[in-house]
């Protein structure tokens, strides 16, 4: 941790430890991961239920829409408002105990303030979006294959 | 180096002025001898902590009384030779009797009743101390 | 050469600083005397930019941007070091970004008030404090120092000694501007007085001109206040008047 933390210093406030800020982070991820599992859970049990009805011969359409794809991935927005927080915490952080942000504003170095207050915040968003994007383009895929095959499984019912 | 251990902190007139009449005084006295080196303007300012300007007005004045010297560059020193030596014990001794004359100015006196009062005093003191008449 | 020009500045519905014009020039000891509120933490905080303001200022003649800011440094009673980190981690920081920093100057400072250079600064007394903060701001290698009530809470016996500290570590081309309210104290060791009063200066003294007038600093202060030496004994004539009359 300590490593990390003297590594990546210059991206938070002095005095606050990277490495944990972005373990809390990856943990929020991971989290956020977790909750969207519930979508890919959620299609295979309206496929089940589909078959089960299939083979009792009621031909029920297969439709559902991406509605609990976007309700699973919730975590995803949270995550990022929280960041967004963060960001502003790091700025809040200056001002406590002592005005270090008198000095932050007379650097040289226009941007120092504005990396240390957003650098990781906006990785982490960042991550997120990636993260996200991905996790909805692997539920979309596999929704899509569920109702290629219940559609498959209706056709045979009808005998066509 | 000329030491400024005994400078009074405090004291009447501006800080300039103190400063010459502490070095005139040490003249005076014997305790500043002939080109002893005197403390760089800097030093000096720090260890009174005075404004470095006052020093170098000090030092200004002290030079045109002749009382110091600058070598081009280098340390300033005092200068104490036995007509400098002189001339400081009078300054000195003129100091004393200027307030005393002014009190007695001020308070009304007239100048031979203060005279009286200085020849009679001084006759007191000779009596009780044996010295010499001046 | 610093130069405000009309600055004015609001704090909420007050004016802070009203169409100050005043100079700096290299190697001044100026201080910068006011009571609360008149002016002297707005007027130094314009200067530095940590305040929006309406006029000039300009260091040689250039606005004061990132590319000169490095020239003015700041020392404030509110403290502007970071808390949690070591006076030695504050010297790696200061010495990453101002390009002038003046590390041994740093470390005789240190030395001379014997800080502690591996503990946190959170953990230091209020008046060591007070000293790391003035001891950043002096090895910043700034032209122009900064300093607002940089002793608040020290004791006289510190303050002396830094007077003489800074008095013996101060280079001819660097200029100090020290905000205070100890008038009596800094007499001797400032070379200027600037009076500000309402936002606005009222009083601009050499201490030279002063010494030559045989005027004393403070009495030259109150008078530029308009203080009323009879008033207190005016308000008790008064109020032993009204007794004497009974009821009216």
């Amino acid at each position: 941790m300590k490593k990390m933390d003297r590594s990546l210093g210059r991206l938070v406030p002095p005095g606050i430890s990277a490495g944990r800020e972005i373990v809390a982070m990856a943990g929020g991820l991971l989290l956020a991961v977790m909750l969207s599992l519930r979508a890919p859970l959620e299609t295979a049990l309206r496929f089940r239920e589909l078959s089960e009805l299939y083979r009792l011969g009621i031909p029920v359409e297969p439709d559902w829409g991406q509605a609990h794809i976007l309700r699973a991935m919730t975590g995803f927005p949270v995550l990022a408002l929280l960041l967004a927080g963060l960001a502003v915490w790091h700025l809040v952080y200056f001002r406590l105990g002592s005005r270090a942000d008198y000095l932050m504003r007379r650097l040289p170095d226009r941007l120092e303030l504005a990396r240390r207050c957003a650098a990781l915040p906006l990785a982490g968003i960042g991550a997120a979006l990636v993260i996200s994007a991905l996790i909805y383009l692997a539920c979309r895929a596999y929704d899509m294959h569920r109702l290629n095959m219940a559609l498959r499984l209706l056709r045979e019912l009808r005998g066509e | 180096m000329v030491d400024f251990k005994d400078f009074p902190l405090r004291g009447e007139g501006p800080v300039y002025v103190r400063i010459v009449r502490y070095i005139r005084a040490g003249v005076a006295a014997g305790t500043i001898r002939d080109g002893e080196e005197m403390p760089s303007r800097r030093v000096l300012s720090a260890l009174l902590g005075v404004n470095p300007n006052t020093v170098q007005k000090a030092y200004r004045m002290l030079e045109e009384e002749g009382l110091m010297v600058s070598r081009s560059g280098a340390k300033s020193c005092a200068r104490a030779t036995p007509e400098l030596v002189e001339q400081a014990k009078k300054a000195l001794q003129a100091q004393e009797v200027a307030g005393a004359v002014a009190a007695l100015f001020r308070g009304g006196m007239g100048k031979d009743e203060a005279l009286e009062l200085i020849s009679r005093m001084w006759d007191e003191l000779s009596e009780s101390e044996g010295g010499e008449e001046a | 050469m610093l130069e405000i020009k009309n600055v004015s500045l609001r704090y909420g519905t007050k004016k802070a600083l009203d169409g100050v014009t005043v100079s700096f020039a290299p190697g001044q000891i100026v201080g910068l005397l006011g009571e609360n509120g008149a002016g002297k933490t707005s007027l130094l905080k314009a200067i530095l930019g940590l305040l929006p303001f309406s006029g000039e200022v300009l260091l040689d003649g250039e606005s004061v941007t990132r590319r000169n800011i490095a020239r003015l440094s700041f020392a404030t009673c509110e403290h502007s070091f970071f808390p949690s980190l070591t006076p030695r981690a504050h010297r790696d920081f200061y010495a990453q970004h101002f390009p002038g920093f003046l590390d041994r100057r740093f470390q005789a400072l240190m030395d001379f008030f014997a800080l502690p250079d591996s503990r946190p600064v959170r953990a230091l007394s209020a008046g060591q404090k007070n000293q790391f903060e003035v001891i950043l701001a002096l090895s910043q290698g700034a032209d122009y120092i900064l300093m607002d009530e940089p002793f608040a809470g020290n004791d006289i016996f510190n303050r002396e000694d830094f007077y003489k500290v800074l008095l013996g570590i101060l280079e001819p081309g660097e200029t100090v501007i020290l905000s205070t309210h100890l008038i009596q104290e800094i007499r001797d060791f400032v070379s200027r007085a600037v009076l500000i009063r309402g936002g606005r200066i009222v009083g601009d003294l050499e201490t030279d001109e002063l010494e030559e007038s045989g005027t004393d600093l403070v009495e030259a202060v109150k008078a530029s206040y308009g203080y009323e030496p009879d008033r207190a004994a005016r308000a008790l004539d008064s109020l032993t008047g009204r007794q004497g009359e009974g009821q009216s």
